[in-house]
Parts: structure tokens; C-alpha cells; sequence
């Protein structure tokens, strides 16, 4: 009979029956995505990881050249490390603000009031839209002289910046279109089914021990929703420092390469000049950056995330 | 001004284990990739032996000379065996016209077949060639294709092996190359050998459009440019005459420049120079000789300040903001005569008068030719049938039906600029001067057209934009430039 | 311990009674504006879709055009075999998402309630696989779905969900299967059931909000991916809306006859199912299940 219990201290001779069967059951609900991985997954990746040694346009077939995609990035390319800081720029900009702002807009909308549904639907249409509509809205909105942000700016007495045509503003441009389009989207979704998570009786034992809304708020829901914002944050920043998209359509890296993020850098490498080899090079050096960041936040989210079911 | 872009996405995935695909370890991965490796192997200087190697015993296979095409393109033409081309195109989708060529290929050979698929890109050329590109690796590319001169690809496609010569089929048929303007027929040429006949093609953003109800406004006349006062210098005080202000608020900006490669190069022709020299190795952004179409730039844009710059225009939108009448004069071309048209909505707004940049001291007026081709895969089996479709798209009837039915810009045949499509607007027609006296694009040397491109346009707005002082500015975006042109050739 | 209630109210709502009637006019209020706001994009997609080509063109922009061109509609479907792709839409979405969420189930159950050798090892794994950009897996998954014959087939664009539905979806199911109280689990093994019986009777049915989550965001990526289908589908009665709606994109040096007005029809028709499913699906985000009995 298989049972749930974790491994109870093995006998002396070895793995218990019960510890065995629940070993392999693990493995067992684990083998689609094993048997997937290997065949799906992990033939590209290696390849890729190959590639970044190589040459490489599409056409012919790879040579081999070293080290030299690696060295190039860190010294011959003027716009490596320049990208890279403008992504962590972008990312340290939208993923605290998206956070906040979805996480406001669940709250917000998980109330039982009449039309809720019909106003949830209506927040996450910008998500519905395919990006690059929702991209070329915004670049109207936010044009200099008549876009309607500017023009509201004006109206009370602030003339407002060139946006997208300049180069400090673009990144702030492209931070406002990322939560336009994010704060309804999937990530408020993930929020909503979080807060369906918290149990009632903790809302009211502490409202009976007096507590105020905001006192509750502070107390019992976001604790009980940390495993949500752990799973939001940890794919927004992987998100964020993909940002490509809204770049590529707006401001195409520009101007003078200002919103010129990494991604960027790695497609035009790719497939603009068809450097397989060196686009390889750069997409490992960044997977090394995000796998690192991740570790880190799964490693310290031990101290402020709570799993009711431990 | 919008820097010429390719303004749509590729629906990128963020969640890549959804997407997965591909198989079986990176040996299977090394195994294919030596076996879909092209025949040509980097850089042979002689296209013609990267001719197929693959192609299975059929007589057009394996032809690395000339005579040996020939005699089984005969032997080929005249069969009437069933033939199937595949035909891979990004243009004219959409449209009725990629069947009526398909239609008409099929009246002339009733044995034959074509079957057109469709490369649907998100607006841009661009992301079509990484599929193409992928899709010779694989040895599985269409008979008919297309690797265009003015998007660079075709520089890489000709010394990858990727194309078929034509020289013989021409020499065979005794095609007469004049139908075309000669210029175009150039295009079709590199490296000693004929790839293709013209498909699309324009001079550039050669021209100026006026709004004529803006220039009435301010009391102007619309410019005469065949006038000795026909300058330069008047076409910078039409741009500020032209543009208005409220207080602040821009109503109307006077002129919208095109700010990228190939708008800076028709500027630079202005003054009888380019951005790059003739023999495509050196940037020429600090040259003495193109230093005044710089500072005329600049002026307008920084000086002055009555240039729409880019990124102030959402990607592509220029001719929108033309035609309701928010600008006063836009660089631009005969491809832009027949859009402006479409868009403009009110005539009390804004009505078009396209007129040419003024004459230089050599007779010509500043232009950029630019345009495409049609090409024969050189792993097709049937080239010389895949020639003869080529025939039919380049024909009169193609080539004009490209034009008022694919809705791509085609003047590339002088007798089709005869047809009343064109003819029965003054405007498209002042663009047929400079066919006449077509000007080529260089080419970089190392035949990375799509990074030069790219570079300059992204280091010269640090000219534009006015952050730092001019010569700074221009010495790094030469810098930046020619760091591309050294880069070897791949 | 009692599951959530079933009934979701905000936490601020729990307090007295006359700030309860400001506390929901505020509410409706905030409400209403940043709907119109988060609305605006589709509300200007669909006013566009019924506009004129000089209309779609011209600035600043109205918001309404001057006569709805209603027949913008009918043009798309006949220009283009619209009702063929969204089948192939349909199809492809209808084998890649039910393998996904059954798939992912699976795989987050054994990341969330068991322990084995490796399994952290594993999930770090699992997550390194978003860490990749695809620009440079894309190219050797095409050559090797070449090889194996998927290529121009929806294979590629199906088969690979049925392998977990990828690493979102198994991150985000278990992080709400870690949620889930194991005594309830234990409570069931008591009583004689089964890994697979916890699992289908317990779990599953509390993770509705999470499943349904996952669904819906499943659907969305399937349903506008332009990629795959872009570069492994050629021949035209195969693709999907995504890349057929490309067909009404102009290409640059073109003479690019403005064509903006179906373009926004034929986005509105692609965005209809997404829509609709969402609306309809929304009620499992925001409903629990009630849990009677359990008493701690």
C-alpha cells in the first residue's frame, strides 16, 4: 500500500519498501517532463551551447573557432555591457512597480460586486491584444507634441518629456507600456488565484481580535500569498530581462541605441547578421546571469515565503 | 521621421518548455548538420561550384560550366513531362497576383505546376531570410525564391552558393536585357555573374513631398526644380518657413528628414558625396566632401529645429502624419506617392506635390537605387524551368500586374511606367528622371549590409539629437561605422 | 482546517458597516477608471477595425469613424481563408493545452508532495529551461524537426506540451499544490488511498482556481504564437491566425496601400475565443471549494 509519508529514517538494511514505492512513484508522475526534456529539450540546448564555439550562419555548416565569441563579447563589443545595463536598468524599474501594481489590481478586483467579471475582462484586455497593437498605441500616446500624456502634462502646467525620441526618457517609455499591459494581465490572474487560497477563518480571527483592513492586509494576506508573489517575482524578473518585443516595435534599440536591451542584441546577432556562433555566446553568458539570479531569490526565499502545506 | 525599420513582432514565446521542439541529442544534431551542410562551404569566390550537388541524377544537376547547362536546359524545356516548382515568396501575398503569375506560367507549359507558399513576415522582409536561410540548410527551399540586392542578403546568398546563375539561360534565350532599365540589370550582377532578373524596385527616398495647403499658408510657391535657385539652402528654408509653432506646441513640423542609411545617403549624394567610399570599405561620415550635407542635417534638426526626428513618429507612421496635414515637406519616394494617396482623408488638409532634390554640378539629382530580384535555388532540380517562371514574373504583364495588383512598387521596366497606373499621376511621374539617371547603392565590401545599416542608423542619431557637439558626435558614429566595415567577411 | 470560503470578499470589506457603502462606491469608482483605461486598446482596436483606410491613417486619431464600415468584416473572410486557419488555431490549441495541463499536473505533483534524491536538483533544471533565449534553440530544433519529418506538420507545435506543459506550468502548479495542507493528504492514505487517488481527489479538485489559471494562460500562448507555426508550417492551408494575420501586414519599400482597418478586424476576430474564454472562465480564479468537516 503506497502511503504519502516522506522518507521516515531509513533501516539499517537499506530503503524501506515504503520508501522505495514512494521514490518511484516520484520519479514515475515526474517521466513526462524527463522524457520530454530529453527529447525535446536538451538536444537543442547542448547544441546551442556547441554553437557559441563556433561560426556559424545557418547556411554552411559550424566551425569551430574557440573561445573567440566569448572573448569578443567582453571586449570587442561596444554594446555588451551597455545593453546589459540597460536591461537590469529596465528590469529594476518594471518588476517592483508590476508587482505592486497587479497585486493592487487583484485586490482590487476580488470583491464581490456586481459586474466584476465584465470589469476583470476589461483589465486583462491589454494582455489579450496582441502586444505589437497595444505597442503601436502607446507609441501615439506617449508622442511628444500631440500624444495624449504629454497633452494631459501640459494642461497642468508641465511640459513633458520627449519620450521615446529621446534618450533618457525611451526606457521610462517602455517601463510605462510594460505595465499598461502587465498589471491586469496573467501575473494579476496568478494574484487572484493566490488570494482564493487564503483561508476565511484567519480573516476572521484576526478581525476579532480587533484588526483593521489594512492591519489584515499586512497580517494575514500577504503572508499567506507569498508563495504567489515568490512565483511572480521569480518569473518577472526572467521576464523583464527578456524584454525584447516592446523595444523591437517601438524604438527598434534606438534612439542611438537606448533601449538597445539584450535580447535585442542577441536577435539582431542571430538573425539580422546571422552570427549564429556569437548570438549562442551571448545567450549562455545571460542564462548563466538569470540562472544565478534565480538561485538566489529560491535561496533566500526560505526566510519569507510560507507554504501553508509544510 | 521613422528610421526605416521593420515595425511588427515575431510573437516571441516567453515560456520556452510550451514551445520546446527538436529531438534526440546533440549527435543526431551534429549527424544532420553535417548532412544538410550546403555544398558551398564558406566563402568560395566562385559561385558556380556551389551548383547542386545533391540533385539526383537529372541533367541540370551538378553544372559547374557553362556548357554543361546548356544543353540540358534544351533537353529540359522541351519535355513534357509534369513538373512541379515550388515557389517560397514574401511578396505579393495576400494579394490575387502571385496566382495570375502562376496562372500564366501554367497557360504556356499546361504540364507544369506550381505551388506557391507563402512566407507571411510580420512586416518587415527581415524575418523571412532566417527561415529561407534554414530552409536551404535543410535542402528543403523552393525552386523559385528571392534574396534581395538592397537587404544585403543577396551579397551572402551569391557567395554561399545559394543562387543559380543565369548568364546562360540569358545567352540561350537570347533574352534582350534592355527591357529593363540597365540599372536594375546591374543590380542583378556580382561577382561576374547574373543571379536574377528585376522584380521591385525604386530610386530611393529621392524626393521631396510638399504639402501644397501648408505651402500656401505660409505663402509659398511650390518649388520649381528644374530653377537654377533650386538649392539645398532653399530646401532648408522652405522647412523652416513650413514649420509652425504654438508657443511651444508644434503644430505642424516643417520637414521630416529620413534620418537612416539610406535617407543620409541621398543627402550625401546632394553634395556629389556618400556615407561610405566606392569601394565599400571606408566610412565617409567625417570626409570633407559630405561634411556640408552633415551640418545641413544638423542645422535642420538642431539649429533650426523644425525636423520631425525619429522616435517623435511611431514606427512607419510618417506618411499618417503626412497626409493629416502635421507636416510640411516629407523626404520621400515614389513608393510613397501611391500610400500618401490612399491616406490622406481630407484635401482641405493636405494635398501632394512631389518634387525631386535639387540638380548637383554632374547634371543628376541625388538618388539611391534600390530594388530586388528573382532568383533560382541552387538545389533545384529543375532550374531552367524555374528560369522560365522568372521570365514571367520579370515579363511586361508581371512586372506592371506587381505594381496594380501585388501592391508592391515595381518601376523597374520603362514601358510599364507607360501605363496609365502610373501616367495618370503627375506625381509618380517626376520620379522618372531619376530612373533614367539611377544612381547604385554601394555595396560593403565584406557584405555586412544589414549590420552597416543598422550601426549607422543607431550611431548617427547621436548627431541629430544634439546630446554632444557635432564633430564629436560624427567622428563616433564614423568610428562605430567603420569598425563594421573592417569586420572580415563571413 | 476549513479550506477557503467560497465567497470572495476583500479584507477591508470585513469592517463596520457604514464604511461599507463608501468602501464599494470607491470601489465601483477606481473600478470604472482603470477599466477604461486597461479597455482603451481593444476599444480603439475594434473602432478601427471599422474605419476607412484614409481614416485609420490620419491624426489625431478618432476615436469613432465617421461611418462604421461593417463590411470591413466581411472583406477579411473573403480576402483570406480566415475560417480554415482558426480551425487550425482551434486544433492546434485543443491537442497541445489538454496534454499540457494533465501533463503538468503530473509532473508539479511530484515536485510539490514528494521526496526523492535529486528533486531540487531537478526543479532548478526545470526552471534553467526559461533561462535560454530561443534565438539560438530555434535554429537546431528546426534542423532536427527536420530530419524526424514534423516539419510542416502541427507535430512540433503539439507534441512537445504533452511533456509537462513547460516549465511555467509546472512552477505555478506546484507552488499551489505546496499550498494545500498535506494532512489532508494524509487523512485520504488513512483511509486506503493511493498516490493517484490523493492526487484526483484531493488535490485537483482544490487546485481549480490554479488549474484554471493555467488553462487560460496556456490558451493565450498557444493561440497567439507566431513563431512556431511562422517557421515550421509552409504550406498556407496549415497555418494558423497568427500567421495568417500577417497577410494584412504591408511590407516596407512596397507601396503599401494602407490596410490598417482589416488588420484590426481580422485582430479582433483572432482575440473573440480568447475573450470569451476568459469571461467564461473566471469564475473558477474566484471560487473555491467549500470544504466541510475537517476540524483542527
Amino acid at each position: 500500500m503506497e502511503t504519502q509519508l516522506p522518507a521516515a529514517p531509513a533501516p539499517r538494511r537499506g530503503l524501506s519498501p515504503r520508501r522505495r514505492r514512494h521514490i518511484i512513484s516520484g520519479y514515475l508522475y515526474l517521466s513526462p517532463w524527463i522524457i520530454g526534456f530529453f527529447l525535446f529539450w536538451l538536444g537543442p540546448a547542448l547544441a546551442s551551447l556547441v554553437l557559441s564555439f563556433t561560426t556559424y550562419n545557418i547556411i554552411s555548416p559550424p566551425t569551430f573557432s574557440g573561445l573567440t565569441n566569448y572573448v569578443q563579447a567582453f571586449t570587442q563589443d561596444e554594446l555588451f555591457w551597455p545593453s546589459l545595463l540597460k536591461t537590469i536598468y529596465y528590469a529594476g524599474a518594471s518588476v517592483p512597480l508590476g508587482l505592486i501594481g497587479s497585486l493592487a489590481a487583484a485586490l482590487l478586483l476580488n470583491v464581490k460586486v456586481r459586474g466584476t467579471s465584465f470589469f476583470r475582462t476589461l483589465f486583462f484586455m491589454p494582455s489579450l491584444i496582441p502586444i505589437v497593437a497595444s505597442t503601436i498605441l502607446w507609441a501615439w500616446l506617449l508622442q511628444p507634441d500631440w500624444g495624449l500624456l504629454n497633452g494631459f502634462l501640459y494642461r497642468i502646467g508641465i511640459t513633458g518629456p520627449r519620450w521615446f525620441e529621446s534618450q533618457e526618457w525611451a526606457i521610462p517609455g517602455l517601463v510605462s507600456l510594460a505595465l499598461w499591459t502587465s498589471v491586469g494581465g496573467p501575473r494579476m490572474i496568478i494574484f487572484l488565484a493566490g488570494l482564493q487560497g487564503v483561508p476565511e477563518e484567519l480573516y476572521d480571527a484576526a478581525s476579532i481580535d480587533g484588526a483593521t483592513r489594512l492591519q489584515r492586509l499586512w497580517h494575514v494576506t500577504l503572508p499567506m500569498i507569498t508563495p504567489t508573489i515568490f512565483f511572480n517575482l521569480v518569473l518577472g524578473v526572467i521576464g523583464a530581462l527578456q524584454v525584447f518585443t516592446s523595444a523591437f516595435v517601438a524604438t527598434q534599440g534606438g534612439p542611438a541605441y537606448a533601449t538597445w536591451f539584450y535580447a535585442l542584441n542577441i536577435y539582431y546577432q542571430a538573425f539580422q547578421y546571422f552570427n549564429m556562433g556569437y548570438a549562442a555566446a551571448l545567450a549562455w553568458l545571460f542564462a548563466i546571469l538569470i540562472v544565478v539570479l534565480t538561485w538566489l531569490q529560491l535561496r533566500t526565499s526560505k526566510s519569507w515565503v510560507y507554504y501553508g502545506g509544510e | 521621421m521613422a528610421i526605416p525599420a521593420t515595425p511588427a513582432s515575431l510573437g516571441r514565446r516567453r515560456f520556452l518548455g510550451m514551445v520546446a521542439s527538436a529531438l534526440v541529442g546533440s549527435a543526431a544534431l551534429v549527424a544532420c548538420s553535417s548532412q544538410s551542410a550546403a555544398p558551398a562551404a564558406g566563402n568560395t569566390p566562385a559561385p558556380s561550384s556551389a551548383a547542386p550537388t545533391a540533385a539526383a541524377g537529372a541533367p541540370t544537376a551538378a553544372a559547374t560550366t557553362s556548357s554543361a547547362a546548356q544543353p540540358a536546359a534544351t533537353a529540359a524545356s522541351q519535355s513534357n513531362e509534369p513538373i512541379t516548382l515550388i515557389w517560397d515568396t514574401f511578396r505579393g501575398i495576400g494579394t490575387p497576383w502571385p496566382q495570375h503569375m502562376i496562372d500564366t506560367y501554367v497557360k504556356q507549359f499546361p504540364n507544369r505546376k506550381i505551388t506557391l507558399r507563402p512566407i507571411p513576415v510580420p512586416g518587415g522582409q527581415q524575418e523571412a531570410y532566417p527561415k529561407m536561410y534554414a530552409m536551404y540548410a535543410a535542402h528543403t527551399l523552393g525552386d523559385n525564391i528571392a534574396f534581395d540586392p538592397s537587404h544585403w542578403e543577396f551579397y551572402r546568398a551569391v557567395p554561399q552558393g545559394i543562387l543559380f546563375p543565369v548568364d546562360d539561360f540569358v545567352a540561350q534565350d537570347k533574352l534582350d536585357l534592355t527591357q529593363w532599365f540597365k540599372a536594375f540589370i546591374d543590380m542583378q550582377h556580382f561577382k561576374g555573374k547574373m543571379w536574377g532578373l528585376p522584380s521591385w524596385g525604386w530610386t530611393g527616398v529621392d524626393g521631396l513631398h510638399f504639402n501644397e495647403i501648408a505651402l500656401q499658408e505660409v505663402g509659398l510657391p511650390v518649388p520649381d526644380q528644374n530653377s537654377p535657385d533650386w538649392t539645398m539652402d532653399k530646401v532648408r528654408e522652405y522647412a523652416d518657413k513650413l514649420n509652425k509653432k504654438t508657443g511651444n506646441q508644434v503644430d505642424r513640423y516643417g520637414i521630416d528628414l529620413s534620418l537612416g542609411a539610406a535617407g543620409v545617403t541621398i543627402i550625401a549624394r546632394a553634395w556629389t558625396s556618400d556615407i561610405i567610399s566606392e569601394d565599400g570599405k571606408k566610412a565617409l561620415l567625417t570626409d570633407p566632401s559630405v561634411l556640408p550635407a552633415m551640418q545641413w542635417i544638423y542645422d535642420i534638426c538642431q539649429t533650426d529645429k523644425v525636423d520631425a526626428l525619429p522616435g517623435s513618429i511611431p514606427s512607419g507612421k510618417d506618411n499618417a502624419l503626412f497626409s493629416s496635414g502635421k507636416i510640411g515637406v516629407l523626404q520621400g519616394g515614389s513608393l510613397s506617392v501611391t500610400e500618401l494617396d490612399t491616406a490622406i482623408k481630407d484635401p482641405k488638409v493636405t494635398k501632394l506635390k512631389s518634387v525631386l532634390f535639387p540638380k548637383r554640378p554632374d547634371g543628376k539629382r541625388p538618388n539611391q537605387l534600390r530594388g530586388g530580384t528573382w532568383n533560382v535555388n541552387s538545389q533545384s532540380k529543375h532550374p531552367y524551368e524555374a528560369w522560365q517562371f522568372i521570365k514571367v514574373l520579370s515579363s511586361y504583364d508581371g512586372i506592371l500586374t506587381f505594381n496594380t495588383e501585388g501592391d508592391n512598387g515595381a518601376l523597374t521596366r520603362p514601358d510599364v511606367l507607360k501605363d496609365k497606373f502610373f501616367t495618370q499621376n503627375p506625381n509618380f511621374m517626376v520620379f522618372l528622371e531619376n530612373l533614367n539617371n539611377a544612381i547604385l547603392a554601394i555595396v560593403p565590401f565584406n557584405a555586412h549590409g544589414t549590420e552597416y545599416e543598422t550601426t549607422f542608423t543607431q550611431s548617427f542619431a547621436n548627431v541629430y539629437l544634439g546630446k554632444s557637439d557635432f564633430k564629436t558626435a560624427l567622428q563616433t558614429a564614423q568610428n562605430a561605422v567603420q569598425a563594421v566595415l573592417d569586420k572580415p567577411a563571413t | 482546517m476549513a479550506r477557503a470560503a467560497a465567497v470572495p470578499v476583500p479584507a477591508w470589506s470585513l469592517a463596520g458597516g457604514q464604511s461599507h457603502v463608501i468602501g464599494r462606491t470607491l470601489t465601483y469608482l477606481i473600478l470604472a477608471i482603470f477599466s477604461l483605461v486597461m479597455g482603451f486598446p481593444f476599444i480603439w482596436t475594434i473602432s478601427s477595425s471599422l474605419k476607412t483606410p484614409a481614416e485609420t491613417q490620419f491624426f489625431p486619431p478618432q476615436i469613432f469613424p465617421a461611418i462604421p464600415q461593417w463590411d470591413n468584416y466581411v472583406h477579411v473572410f473573403v480576402a483570406q481563408p480566415i475560417a480554415q486557419w482558426f480551425l487550425n488555431s482551434f486544433i492546434v490549441a485543443g491537442i497541445a493545452i489538454p496534454g499540457a495541463v494533465i501533463t503538468g499536473t503530473l509532473v508539479a505533483y511530484s515536485f510539490a508532495r514528494f521526496d526523492y534524491p535529486g528533486r531540487d536538483f531537478l526543479f532548478m533544471v526545470l526552471l534553467s529551461t526559461m533561462m535560454i533565449p530561443y534565438e539560438v534553440t530555434l535554429i537546431p530544433q528546426y534542423l532536427v524537426f527536420v530530419q524526424i519529418h514534423w516539419v510542416n506538420t502541427f507535430l512540433p507545435l503539439t507534441v512537445p506540451a504533452w511533456g509537462g506543459g513547460g516549465a511555467f506550468t509546472v512552477f505555478l502548479l506546484r507552488q499551489f499544490f505546496m499550498t494545500i495542507p498535506r494532512e489532508l493528504d494524509d487523512a485520504a492514505s488513512v483511509d486506503g488511498a493511493n498516490s493517484f487517488t490523493v492526487l484526483w481527489n484531493i488535490i485537483v479538485p482544490l487546485s481549480r482556481p490554479a488549474l484554471a489559471t493555467v488553462a487560460i494562460l496556456l490558451f493565450l500562448n498557444t493561440w497567439n504564437d507566431f513563431l512556431g507555426p511562422f517557421i515550421y508550417l509552409n504550406d498556407p492551408h496549415l497555418f494558423t491566425m497568427s500567421v495568417g494575420l500577417r497577410f494584412f501586414q504591408t511590407v516596407p519599400e512596397s507601396l503599401n496601400v494602407p490596410q490598417d482597418n482589416l488588420l484590426m478586424a481580422a485582430t479582433v476576430i483572432m482575440s473573440v475565443p480568447s475573450i470569451i474564454l476568459f469571461f467564461a472562465a473566471q469564475r473558477y480564479f474566484v471560487q473555491g471549494i467549500v470544504m466541510s468537516g475537517l476540524k483542527m
